[in-house]
C-alpha cells in the first residue's frame, strides 16, 4: 500500500480519536463548569484547622490513629488524613511512628470508646476537639 | 498582580538567557523554551538563597532576581544579535487559538482542585508551605517521618518565588505553574513539528494531546510530572536539533535543559542518565555534534550542583532511604505477572485515549522514516530503555507493589506521553518526503 494512503488512515484514525476523547471529555468539563458556579471547589484539612491557635509555638506533635492496616503508610483511610493534618498545619511536623515522645498529639479517632482508650493510653487530657472525630490530646511532657 | 510580575520577572530573565545563549532570530521553539529556562533559573535563586541566609528572606530573593535580570540584559545587549522581526502568520494564528483552547480547559480543571491532586499538597506544595513557614528550621521538612521520597525540589522553589514576591501564600501560584508548563509543551510539540514544515500533522498533534483525557487531568494536579514531561520533550527536541545541525548555542541548551530535567525530579536523574548514556553511545555513527560537548557539558555543569546539593541535604537529614529495592523480588514471577496486568490495565484504559495502540502501529508502519533520523531513533531508544528500567525497579521494590503501581505508574509514563505524541507525528510528518 503507498505510503500516502497509510497516512490519510492513520489521519483518519487520528481524528476519530479526537472526537472520541473530545466526547469523554465533555462531561468531565461541564461538571467541572458547574462545581465552579456552585462554588464546590476542593477543600484540604479543613477539619484540622480548629487545632492551628493550639499548636502556634510547637516544632513536632505526635498523630495517632485508630485504624489499623497491614501497611499503614500506604493505606488511604490512615494516611489521607495524616498528610492533611501535616498540610494544613505546617510547620508543625507530625510524627507518626513516634506519637508518644510528644507532649501534644492528633488523634483520629471515627469510634468513641477507642478514643478513650488510645488517651488513657497516652495519659493525657483533651485540650481540643475539632469536626470529624479529631481531638488535640496534651500529655504535659515531652 | 505580585504573582504575575514574579512570573513576569521571570520569563524575561529567561528571555534574556536565551538570547546570549542563541543570538540568532527567535524561532517558536525559543519561545516555548523560555518558561523552562526562566522558572529553572528563578528556583536555582530561590534555592541558593534558602542556603546562604538559611531560612527564606523574600527582600533577597526579589533582590537576587533584579540583578540576575540586570546583569542577564547588560550582557545580552553587549552580545551581537539579529533583531526580533514579530511577524504572525495564519499558523501561528492557529498555534495561538490553540494554546488559548489549552488556557480555556486547564484554568477551569485547575481551578477545581486549587490544592491539586494529593502528591501535589502532601508533597510538592508541602515543601514549599513548610519553607514558607518555617524560618530557620526548614530543613526539618525532610523529616517528614512516613515519607520515602526524595525528589530534588525545584517545583517548590518556582512556587515559594511566587509565594516570596506576593509575601503570602497563594494557591493561584501552582495553578499557575502547572498551566505554564502545560501550555510550554503543546507549544513546543506543535512549534518543533510546524518548524519542519509539518504544519497539518503539527496542529493534529497539538490536538491529540490535548483531547488525550489523562493529560490536562494530570498537568493541571500541580505535581512535577508536567514540568519533567515539559523538559524530557525540549530535551528530544534538542538533540535531533543538534544531531542535524551541530552547533554551540543548541549544545549548550541541551545541557542546561538535561540539568533542569536532573533537578525536577528522581525520575529526571533517571532520565537524564538514560539521555548521557545514549548520547555516548550514538558517538560510533554520529561524531558532529562532539566537537560542541564541551557547551554541552558547562550548560549540564550549570545546575548539576543544585541538584547534588539537593539530594546531599535530603540524605544528610533524613533518616530513611529510598527506592529500596530487594533483589530477590526481581525474580519473583508473580511480581511481574502483576505488572503485566497493569501495563495492559493502562494500554486500553480511555484516560490514554488510544495513544499506546495508535503510537505503536504508527511506530512500527513508519519504522523505516524514524531509522533515516538518528535522533528519532535515539529517543525512542530512551523510551524503551527508560520504561524498562522502571519495570525493574517496580519488580524489585520493597514497597507494596500493587500499591505502588496503583499510584505511580500513569505519572511514569506520563511524562514521556508528549515525546511519545511527538516522534509519533514526526514519523508521520517524515513520510511526506
Amino acid at each position: 500500500m503507498p505510503l500516502k494512503t497509510i497516512q490519510i488512515i492513520f489521519l483518519g484514525l487520528i481524528i476519530a480519536t479526537i472526537v472520541l476523547n473530545g466526547f469523554i471529555q465533555y462531561p468531565r468539563l461541564i461538571q467541572a463548569i458547574d462545581h465552579l458556579k456552585t462554588n464546590q471547589v476542593q477543600r484540604v484539612g479543613q477539619e484540622f484547622k480548629g487545632l492551628r491557635p493550639y499548636l502556634q509555638d510547637v516544632a513536632w506533635a505526635g498523630y495517632v490513629s485508630c485504624l489499623k492496616a497491614a501497611h499503614p503508610a500506604t493505606e488511604v483511610a490512615i494516611m489521607a488524613p495524616y498528610q492533611q493534618a501535616q498540610f494544613i498545619l505546617s510547620p508543625v511536623l507530625l510524627d507518626f511512628d513516634k506519637a508518644d515522645q510528644h507532649r501534644y498529639v492528633i488523634l483520629q479517632c471515627p469510634d468513641q470508646a477507642k478514643a478513650k482508650a488510645v488517651q488513657g493510653h497516652l495519659n493525657a487530657r483533651v485540650v481540643a476537639r475539632s469536626a470529624k472525630d479529631i481531638w488535640l490530646l496534651d500529655r504535659g511532657k515531652e | 498582580m505580585s504573582i504575575v510580575i514574579a512570573f513576569l520577572i521571570s520569563m524575561v530573565t529567561g528571555y534574556f538567557i536565551l538570547r546570549i545563549i542563541r543570538p540568532s532570530a527567535l524561532r517558536g521553539v525559543d519561545v516555548f523554551l523560555i518558561p523552562g529556562i526562566g522558572l529553572g533559573v528563578s528556583a536555582q535563586i530561590v534555592f541558593y538563597s534558602l542556603l546562604i541566609f538559611n531560612q527564606l528572606v523574600p527582600f533577597w530573593i526579589i533582590a537576587a532576581h533584579l540583578i540576575c535580570l540586570t546583569g542577564v540584559f547588560v550582557y545580552s545587549r553587549a552580545v551581537r544579535q539579529q533583531t526580533i522581526e514579530i511577524r504572525l502568520s495564519k499558523q501561528d494564528g492557529c498555534v495561538v487559538l490553540l494554546l488559548l483552547l489549552a488556557l480555556v480547559i486547564g484554568s477551569i480543571v485547575g481551578l477545581n482542585k486549587p490544592y491539586g491532586d494529593w502528591d501535589a499538597w502532601g508533597f510538592w506544595n508541602y515543601h514549599a508551605n513548610f519553607i514558607f513557614r518555617a524560618g530557620t528550621r526548614w530543613l526539618d521538612v525532610f523529616q517528614f517521618s512516613t515519607w520515602w521520597a526524595h525528589h530534588p525540589w525545584m517545583l517548590p522553589c518556582m512556587v515559594l518565588w511566587g509565594w516570596g514576591l506576593n509575601g503570602a501564600e497563594s494557591v493561584l501560584v501552582p495553578i499557575a505553574i502547572s498551566l505554564i508548563f502545560c501550555l510550554s509543551c503543546l507549544g513546543l510539540l506543535v512549534c518543533s513539528l510546524k518548524e519542519r514544515g509539518w504544519f497539518g500533522w503539527a496542529l493534529v498533534a497539538g490536538l491529540f494531546l490535548l483531547s488525550l483525557p489523562i493529560f490536562m487531568a494530570h498537568a493541571t494536579s500541580q505535581y512535577a510530572d508536567i514540568v519533567l514531561a515539559y523538559f524530557i520533550l525540549a530535551i528530544s527536541i534538542l538533540i535531533v536539533e543538534l544531531f542535524k545541525n551541530p552547533s554551540t548555542d543548541k549544545a549548550l541548551m541541551l545541557g542546561l535543559f538535561l540539568g533542569l530535567a536532573a533537578c525536577t525530579k528522581d525520575n529526571g536523574i533517571v532520565a537524564v542518565i538514560i539521555f548521557g548514556c545514549l548520547l555516548l553511545s550514538s558517538l560510533r555513527r554520529n561524531k558532529a555534534w562532539i566537537k560542541h560537548g564541551r557547551a554541552l557539558i558547562y550548560g549540564f555543569m550549570s545546575i548539576l550542583a543544585s541538584v547534588l546539593l539537593m539530594k546531599g541535604i535530603e540524605s544528610f537529614n533524613t533518616g530513611n532511604h529510598g527506592y529500596d529495592v530487594s533483589w530477590a523480588s526481581l525474580f519473583d514471577w508473580h511480581r511481574w505477572v502483576l505488572i503485566g496486568k497493569f501495563t495492559w490495565q493502562m494500554v486500553m484504559d480511555s484516560s490514554w485515549g488510544l495513544l499506546w495502540s495508535l503510537s505503536f502501529l504508527v511506530l512500527f508502519i513508519f519504522r523505516r522514516q524514524i531509522k533515516e533520523e538518528e535522533g528519532l531513533g535515539l529517543i525512542l531508544r530512551f523510551v524503551g530503555i527508560y520504561i524498562i528500567s522502571y519495570l525493574f525497579m517496580y519488580a524489585g521494590t520493597v514497597l507494596e507493589l500493587k500499591w505502588l503501581l496503583s499510584v505511580s505508574y500513569y505519572r511514569l509514563v506520563f511524562l514521556i506521553a508528549p515525546t511519545l505524541v511527538w516522534v509519533m507525528f514526526s514519523a508521520l510528518g517524515r513520510a511526506n518526503k
